[in-house]
């Protein structure tokens, strides 16, 4: 091959690599996530997440668990795709990541799991319990998945704010999706199969990760 | 000196070594092991970030589906170019993403002498048996379950044989590394004819026998929708588009490594220490590589 001729498919080579390989996306499936904040005045009691899936992640999990095909999960099927399709996300924190100050933790247990079928897609719904752990006034949650493996997006209305009933809200509430570039969220994607910690400061082995938050706030 | 044989024999029992270990593995973080609620990690490496074209992949991902869709209601000349067409660069992005065996075959190409044509050939061919595994999984599976194959049952499997490729190239780029090292040392090397011809080209094949969760998911989308062949369809457009991703990365190797020889061709030896060290040095980034991948996998085991 000519020497002019080699270079110019050396060229055309590197363009083509840094022009894909700098994108450097990897997601297999997508959610839309959306939260709604139970608040007692001030007080955060729970999240309300809702998650909305692609369509062929859909349709997987639609066909392999809606057994009768009735467009809906009954009792025994929900639990069919707790166990089988949901369960496991203990091992990565549920994907919700809480930060009240510089302070990360991802919930221990989640409660309420629901899925069901919206247009063919499906969506799951699960209240993520935060009484007496002190998320008032300014804090943070951010939906993110640190394999990478499901891309996570937040609608046009990421998050809404619920007075529990009974109860009158506190008023000024802000909610708002924002760009972290202060707070990393620091994992260990290579740990044993039992190491799902959210550590505080960067080890070595670890990743680093800024995802965007949804974060509440109260107009002073 | 070990040969590669030798070495052969010896991948295929890492591999099944492997594949029992891994058994509780699971590469979607939202399916569980075997049925039960489990405590599992994906086993290998998963990648380090994402990036600013998630939302164009999703997107592409969500039109292949409109389209798989759409025909399926009225079968149109448009909703299939919409679906080849949006799998072709869904293709091509996916693979720009970590994985799908670049490195593997960048670094057979930067430690051998090939013909322009080669790098085309190896990059289609990874991409077609990476898209084809999923492919004949998914069949088989589904013959085995007598219905469509879970996703599930289909992701484990994939991640065995992530687990167990990268122990056979670990191995083989072990044992190649190991003899031209000796050879080397003893000054009688030998010139890189292990992976000439049908070698490179079946490692290849071998180390990308990994189906793309990519790819299984939009097969399966097609057959819950009926329609294997628009399952099939896209995915060979998708495997087109990571197969020029691929290549890319064999051509790089090979134009840097013929424009350093064209400028080393009148200094022999200088010439003869590059063919050598050169070759050493893309078996021992493919094993570096290998370890690094299988390093969570090992973890897991230990």
């Amino acid at each position: 091959m000519h020497f002019p001729r080699l270079r110019a498919l050396l060229l055309a080579s590197v363009l083509l690599l840094a022009a894909t390989a700098a994108l450097w996306a990897h997601p297999h499936m997508s959610l839309d996530s959306r939260l709604e904040f139970e608040m007692k005045g001030g007080e955060c009691l729970g999240i309300r997440v809702e998650w909305l899936f692609d369509p062929m992640f859909s349709a997987s999990i639609i066909g392999e668990n809606d057994l009768n095909h009735d467009g809906r999960f009954d009792k025994a099927e929900n639990e069919r795709v707790r166990k089988g399709a949901f369960a496991n996300l203990a091992n990565y924190g549920y994907f919700i990541f809480l930060r009240k100050g510089d302070k990360r933790v991802c919930p221990d247990r989640v409660e309420a799991f629901e899925a069901s079928q919206r247009d063919g897609r499906l969506v799951y719904r699960f209240r993520v319990p935060l009484e007496g752990k002190g998320y008032s006034g300014d804090f943070s949650v951010a939906v993110f998945d640190s394999t990478f493996y499901c891309a996570v997006r937040y609608p046009a209305d990421p998050a809404s704010v619920r007075p529990v009933e009974g109860t009158e809200p506190r008023p000024g509430a802000i909610v708002e999706v924002a760009a972290n570039k202060k707070y990393p969220v620091f994992y260990n994607p290579s740990g044993a199969a039992s190491d799902f910690r959210v550590y505080d400061k960067w080890q070595k082995g670890l990743e680093t990760a800024y995802p965007e938050e949804v974060r509440l706030h109260f107009a002073e | 000196m070990i040969t590669i044989r030798r070495a052969r024999h010896a991948a295929v029992v890492l591999a099944l070594l492997l594949a029992l270990a891994a058994s509780p593995a699971s590469a979607n973080p939202f399916l569980t092991s075997g049925g039960e609620e489990g405590r599992a990690k994906p086993a290998p490496r998963p990648p380090a970030s994402s990036g600013p074209m998630v939302g164009a992949q999703i997107e592409l991902r969500e039109r292949a589906a409109e389209a798989i869709r759409s025909f399926g209601a009225e079968p149109s000349a448009k909703a299939l170019a919409a679906l080849l067409g949006a799998a072709f660069v869904y293709g091509l992005l996916h693979a720009a993403g970590p994985g799908h065996r670049k490195t593997v075959v960048f670094s057979l190409f930067l430690g051998r002498r090939a013909a322009p044509w080669e790098p085309l050939a190896a990059g289609f061919l990874a991409a077609g048996v990476h898209a084809g595994v999923g492919l004949v999984l998914v069949g088989a599976l589904s013959l085995l379950r007598g219905a469509i194959a879970s996703l599930g049952d289909a992701e484990r499997v994939g991640t065995v044989l992530d687990g167990a490729t990268f122990g056979i190239l670990g191995l083989a780029a072990a044992a190649l590394a190991a003899g031209k090292l000796r050879g080397l040392l003893s000054g009688k090397p030998r010139d890189g004819r292990a992976l000439a011809g049908r070698g490179l080209y079946g490692v290849v094949a071998v180390t990308s026998l990994v189906p793309c969760p990519g790819a299984t998911m939009i097969l399966l989308f097609a057959l819950y929708a009926g329609r294997i062949g628009l399952g099939v369809a896209g995915v060979a457009a998708m495997s087109l588009g990571m197969g020029v991703v691929i290549s890319a990365a064999g051509y790089l190797a090979y134009t840097g490594r013929e424009g350093l020889f064209r400028r080393l061709k009148t200094k022999e030896r200088a010439l003869w220490i590059a063919t050598e060290y050169l070759e050493l040095f893309s078996y021992l980034l493919v094993l570096g590589f290998a370890v690094y991948a299988l390093w969570p996998f090992l973890a897991q085991i230990g």
